[in-house]
């Protein structure tokens, strides 16, 4: 397995527990992958930093902040790629959820906001974490990589 | 996009194709093997290495596809061994006997425990003959296999009945009534896996096809087969004693052709040792 391979696995774990609500220190996760991606390419960068800055916020913020990025995690993973073998039909509890068990549901944000007991309607507390999550991921990568991540964000704006 | 922000929605954007990425499949070389899922199925796997076997199959398309039939097999096995308790061989219809309270059986078996190693031989070799007579009677009624012509020969091994019908299987000097009473005595207990060893021993000494003998445990498991597995090493691991393989090829007859043992990745039917 390359390293690559190896640095996403790990990044997947800690995700799994984001999405569990178990605290993660930051540098724990510094000590698992940051050595391992510092000449990496800018996509690999981005996953590390967004998985830290998502670790910060769940550790910092409130409890209501962790629990929308939990939704957010849902939200996120079960968008993230169809499967061809997803049961719909299957009940979902959000305290035994797993990364695996959601993959490909793509649940709106408000099924996701209902599997925690959330105001389904409440769509500007995901806007509040999109924004804080930026603002995270663009200062901790000033400080990891000494370089502006507004560039990485600008490219994406003009495609 | 929930977020209409044209700054937000540039991150969202660049967030949702990064989450997209971490779980987009991977066609590397894996290690992962069938035991790791195995003990992950049983609970048995330390959680970090669980977790790390977990996120392994959020993008390895081929570990994913062996782990989700492993778990379908092991689900099926585990509601075939439910059922199963209730089995009406003769075994298990002895075992449920012994464990009534206050049964002659069990008093037998107290009786019998409580005494010295060389009356336990005797009693022992007495109480097995009577079983394996019903048996012996019970099975030659059933239809009989014909002989295969892989078949070892060895002199503890082609008995008074003709060779055997079961063929490529290891063979052994232990499978004779007289060996078998010795080591049930060095074993020192008479539970019901025990027992079937003896019979099975009888049964192979008289010649009687193994496939025509219904055996069933109380307390039964399954073994998913390793690369170096053979019907020996798995009775080693499972039963500590590498000569009662043919318990493992009788209570997996719908697995095995001509006693070869079967493919890797073979979930098979184990008894559970009593001690």
């Amino acid at each position: 397995m390359d390293l690559e391979e190896q640095c996403r696995e790990s990044r997947l774990v800690f995700w799994e527990r984001i999405l569990r609500g178990i605290p993660i220190d930051p540098l724990e996760i510094d000590r698992e992958i940051l050595s391992l991606i510092t000449d990496s390419s800018p996509r690999e960068k981005m996953a590390f930093i967004l998985l830290r800055a998502a670790a910060t916020l769940a550790g910092t913020g409130t409890s209501a902040t962790t629990r929308t990025l939990r939704i957010a995690v849902v939200y996120w993973f079960s968008n993230a790629s169809p499967s061809p073998s997803i049961d719909l039909d299957r009940e979902l509890d959000s305290s035994s959820l797993s990364i695996r068990d959601i993959v490909g549901l793509g649940l709106s944000w408000r099924e996701a906001a209902l599997l925690f007991g959330a105001n389904p309607r409440d769509y500007s507390a995901y806007q509040r974490l999109i924004q804080a999550l930026r603002k995270e991921c663009i200062k901790q990568w000033e400080v990891i990589f000494g370089e502006s991540m507004e560039k990485l964000i600008a490219e994406v704006r003009v495609e | 996009m929930l977020n209409k922000d044209s700054g937000n929605d540039a991150f969202e954007r660049l967030l949702t194709r990064t989450i997209a990425h971490e779980i987009s499949p991977s066609y590397e070389q894996c290690s992962y093997g069938m035991e790791t899922f195995l003990l992950s199925l049983s609970g048995e796997l330390l959680q970090e290495q669980e977790e790390r076997m977990r996120a392994h199959l959020l993008i390895c398309p081929r570990c994913t596809g062996r782990y989700d039939s492993l778990a379908t097999r092991v689900h099926q096995e585990e509601e075939e061994l439910s059922e199963s308790v209730h089995d009406s061989s003769l075994v298990a219809h002895l075992k449920r006997k012994a464990a009534q309270p206050g049964g002659a059986r069990q008093r037998a078996f107290a009786w019998f425990t409580a005494k010295p190693g060389s009356a336990r031989i005797a009693i022992g070799g007495g109480v097995a003959f009577l079983l394996i007579c019903l048996i012996v009677v019970s099975s030659l009624t059933i239809h009989r296999m014909p002989a295969h012509g892989a078949h070892k020969s060895n002199g503890n091994m082609v008995a008074k009945g003709g060779p055997l019908a079961v063929a490529n299987v290891p063979s052994t000097s232990v499978l004779t009534p007289k060996s078998l009473i010795e080591k049930l005595d060095a074993i020192g207990g008479y539970d019901t896996w025990r027992a079937a060893a003896f019979i099975i021993g009888y049964l192979r000494a008289a010649g009687v096809p193994l496939e025509s003998v219904s055996i069933a445990f109380e307390h039964q498991t399954i073994y998913v087969t390793g690369d170096d597995d053979t019907w020996e090493t798995v009775s080693q691991k499972v039963l500590g004693d590498k000569d009662l393989w043919p318990i493992i090829i009788l209570l997996n007859r719908d697995r095995t052709v001509n006693g070869e043992f079967p493919p890797v990745g073979t979930v098979l039917r184990v008894p559970v040792p009593t001690e």
